[in-house]
């Protein structure tokens, strides 16, 4: 029953191991969301259009343009500064989610699949798409968990 | 690890993701490269560049033409992310055309 300890020890993170991999996924999240609202903002007819082939986006098309990007925005703001990091997280992890659970409707539901996405995501398939979107659901869970396990000492110094 | 040190390289990573952000969104509209008709209740008649190959089963209901394809001739011209029907037609109806209407009708829907 001694032994038990050290195995467990063995395989923990140290804190600055911690520190570390929750600030690569949040630099993974920062570049993700900026570049992201800026693709929308830059082409943003675009994006509106994009927005109108879904039917049921279609009567508040012109709201979610401005809405998406601005929330994005944001979430990245709170994630580069240290003291909002984990407020950030949460953020981010959310609103993945909420992207994740549309794909996952619109791939069920819809009978086309316009994608209004931008940088190399335009070139993934539908499928693709999701399965990306997940793994960066996961990578905002771990860092959420990285950063709860140790108080948010990692974030909030 | 410093917080100033980590607002820093926050900072750096998303000025780094705008300019890439810039850079990739450069047009580069080619040869073969085709304008959509967004169809959208108020903006009929206007195109945008798609940004997914074109499948012709995307056009559905609507009698404007579904897409315009750009030319060799037209290639260094035709750059812009949207053009109205007018002006595509414009440059369909010229000696030497920037584009070249699309034989199905209707809006396009794979954006």
């Amino acid at each position: 029953m001694e032994a038990l300890p050290f195995k467990r020890n063995r395989f923990q993170l140290n804190k600055k191991t911690k520190e570390v991999i929750v600030f690569i996924i949040c630099l993974a999240c920062i570049f993700l969301f900026l570049s992201s609202a800026y693709s929308k903002l830059l082409n943003h007819e675009q994006f509106v259009q994009g927005l109108k082939a879904v039917s049921f986006l279609r009567p508040v098309a012109s709201e979610l343009s401005w809405l998406v990007p601005v929330i994005e925005t944001s979430i990245a703001a709170l994630l580069i500064m240290p003291r909002t990091t984990w407020y950030g997280l949460i953020g981010f992890a959310v609103v993945m989610v909420a992207f994740t659970i549309y794909i996952a409707g619109m791939m069920i539901w819809a009978d086309k699949l316009p994608c209004s996405c931008n940088l190399f995501i335009e070139k993934l398939s539908w499928s693709q798409h999701l399965i990306f979107n997940i793994g960066f659901v996961f990578l905002s869970i771990i860092a959420l968990w990285l950063g709860r396990i140790s108080n948010y000492k990692i974030l909030v110094k | 690890m410093k917080n100033l040190h980590k607002l820093a390289l926050g900072l750096l990573v998303g000025a780094s993701a705008i300019g890439f952000s810039a850079f990739t969104s450069t047009s580069e509209v080619a040869v073969g490269d085709r304008y959509g008709n967004n169809g959208a209740a108020g903006t009929t008649g206007q195109y945008n560049i798609l940004a997914n190959p074109y499948v012709s089963s995307n056009c559905i209901s609507g009698s404007d033409r579904c897409a315009y394809v750009v030319t060799a001739a037209g290639a260094s011209t035709v750059t812009g992310s949207s053009y109205s029907e007018a002006q595509l037609e414009t440059w369909a109806s010229q000696g030497t055309p920037f584009v070249t209407r699309s034989t199905e009708i209707g809006t396009y829907t794979g954006f």
